[in-house]
């Protein structure tokens, strides 16, 4: 007993010799504290609320979370959010991966003229490629149904069919983010050891053999990073939506980080709101919970957009 | 010669029609911005492939949105330059400080820390968005400058990069100071920032392109319409996109200029900040 009250005491007094270093942690632990962990601890106990923004808030319980799951809309928006990002992942995969690779080919002339433009949507802001896609995709103005028109497709409702509005907001998504992932694996590519090549080359491989077994496998870990990464990203897509769909048609586009904002900020439903972001902050959890054992890793993926 | 070509080059032709069309999808959105507000309004409304570029060039929309009171536009402009400003000082100031002490001072807990850290920057803005309103406005911080600052600022992505060069400095240089009799404060200004300077360029110029392009927090931060920022007042055109196309394609040159500006200068630094987290070391 007393030795580990020696053990508490050493412990506390290395803090205290170093109390100067926890001193420069302060003002970013207060604005991270304040501005990111606070509202995210008050959504999750408020979930348990009858929020009235004027004030007097009323504890009920799970009411809010049995009143939500009954909510078709919410079902309808956790269902989309899963089909939209289980779709855009592989999606995103293949095109980045294709993308690094076709950079990374030795006798390619302006590879890093390429890689440079590709990258680029990731800089543009969300809310200027949300309107300019919306305007492309416009049944009667719109530059798709023109160049679809000189190639003799028929033009499409693009945004009003509910067959075709998801593949939009896809599509406009792989346009913005494909870029990054091509960077991220073409920086992996970068960093194979040419001499695994060889020495497959030497135990008799072809091409697509050093491609599985040496590329794939080599680019392993940036793969199931970018697969984590975009999973995150795609779950929490929302300016697009706001700008592009509003949800609509008919809620097929209605993800939940749109449906969220929605029910707390235009219909002032905050409990539902945050039963809401407790559903999404659990699912990032279990995301990253998942990543840290896969990878046994103690950081996270740290990528931001 | 000939069969050099032959050989080298002409299997790649394909290839390389394939990444300019991609190149082109890319690049030709963007053009068509720049050049929507200087066409006139019926080669707008035109649906010919043509008409990306407009027959008679007339400064008169840009003119009319930086000049003319139509659009107040020089009050966004200040309002987001004032944030985005606002958010890298605090930011990277509190960043630099944190990257430091986690770095090197050997702090117990300090894998707790960039644990905290790297969560609070993998919780999405858009989860956070909606309680933040409300403790914004518990704090009398709604629709104030401070309020939208204080919430971009939040960004943990600087201290990851910064605690990692950071790191990679001398611990000599730094022992060396302290024989010197050099503060914290010392090393911090006269070793730390200027040996991790590329570190800390980087993370000014992703801190400022992600607040200058942030969306959701100055939308719920902010309610009268004289603290919009460029993009939520952009945002809030689009709800008329057909009525003031022009207008808000010369709205979103404004936007996209600053950002594009920096990443034709500084790519490489870009692109490393943002992958610093993916790579394999």
């Amino acid at each position: 007993m007393s030795q580990r009250e020696g053990k508490v005491h050493t412990i506390l007094r290395k803090i205290w010799k170093d109390r100067f270093g926890y001193v420069l942690l302060v003002p970013a632990l207060i604005v991270f504290i304040l501005f990111r962990t606070y509202p995210l601890v008050k959504a999750i106990i408020y979930s348990f609320y009858e929020v009235n923004p004027v004030g007097g808030d009323l504890y009920t319980g799970l009411t809010n979370y049995r009143e939500m799951l009954s909510t078709p809309e919410f079902i309808g928006s956790i269902g989309v959010t899963f089909l939209f990002t289980i779709v855009t992942v592989p999606l995103m995969l293949v095109v980045a991966l294709s993308l690094a690779l076709a950079c990374s080919y030795k006798p390619l002339r302006g590879k890093g003229f390429f890689k440079a433009i590709f990258f680029m949507p990731f800089i543009l802001s969300w809310v200027v490629v949300g309107i300019i896609w919306k305007w492309y995709f416009s049944a009667k103005f719109g530059v798709v149904n023109i160049f679809l028109n000189t190639v003799g497709i028929p033009p499409q409702n693009w945004l009003v069919d509910t067959r075709l509005t998801l593949l939009c907001v896809i599509f406009v998504t792989l346009w913005k983010l494909s870029g990054l992932f091509m960077v991220i694996f073409a920086a992996n590519l970068q960093m194979i050891n040419p001499e695994l090549y060889d020495a497959a080359s030497i135990d008799g491989a072809g091409s697509l053999q050093k491609f599985r077994y040496v590329t794939i496998y080599q680019l392993m870990p940036a793969i199931v990073t970018s697969i984590i990464l975009g999973t995150i990203f795609f779950f929490r897509t929302f300016t697009i939506i706001f700008i592009m769909t509003g949800g609509d048609p008919a809620g097929t586009t209605n993800l939940l980080a749109y449906y969220i904002y929605t029910l707390g900020l235009e219909s002032f439903e905050f409990g539902y709101a945050f039963v809401g972001i407790t559903f999404m902050f659990m699912v990032v959890s279990m995301i990253l919970i998942f990543q840290i054992i896969l990878t046994r890793e103690k950081r996270a993926v740290t990528v931001y957009g | 010669m000939a069969s050099r070509f032959q050989r080298k080059v002409l299997p790649l032709i394909p290839l390389y029609i394939l990444l300019i069309a991609i190149a082109l999808l890319i690049i030709y959105p963007c053009v068509w911005m720049v050049l929507t507000p200087f066409k006139t309004s019926s080669e707008v409304w035109s649906t010919s492939l043509r008409s990306l570029i407009p027959r008679h060039f007339s400064w008169e929309l840009y003119r009319e949105v930086l000049e003319v009171a139509t659009v107040p536009i020089w009050v966004y402009i200040k309002n987001s330059l004032v944030t985005s400003l606002g958010s890298v000082a605090i930011n990277v100031t509190a960043c630099i400080l944190a990257a430091y002490a986690l770095a090197r001072r050997r702090l117990i807990g300090e894998n707790l820390f960039i644990l905290f850290f790297t969560a609070m920057m993998i919780i999405p803005q858009q989860v956070i968005a909606v309680p933040l309103y409300l403790v914004l406005n518990d704090m009398k911080l709604l629709d104030t400058y401070s309020g939208v600052i204080l919430s971009l600022s939040a960004e943990g992505l600087s201290i990851v990069v910064l605690y990692r060069f950071f790191r990679e400095i001398p611990q000599e240089l730094i022992d060396a100071a302290k024989v010197d009799g050099a503060t914290e404060f010392d090393i911090i200004r006269r070793i730390v920032i200027p040996l991790g300077w590329p570190a800390v360029t980087t993370v000014i110029l992703l801190q400022f392109i992600a607040s200058w392009n942030a969306f959701i927090i100055p939308l719920v931060s902010t309610i009268s319409q004289e603290k919009y920022t460029l993009q939520v007042i952009m945002a809030y055109f689009s709800t008329s996109l057909y009525v003031k196309f022009r207008l808000i394609m010369a709205v979103g040159t404004i936007i996209t200029i600053p950002s594009i500006l920096i990443y034709v200068l500084t790519q490489r630094k870009i692109i490393e900040g943002m992958t610093a987290g993916a790579l394999k070391e």
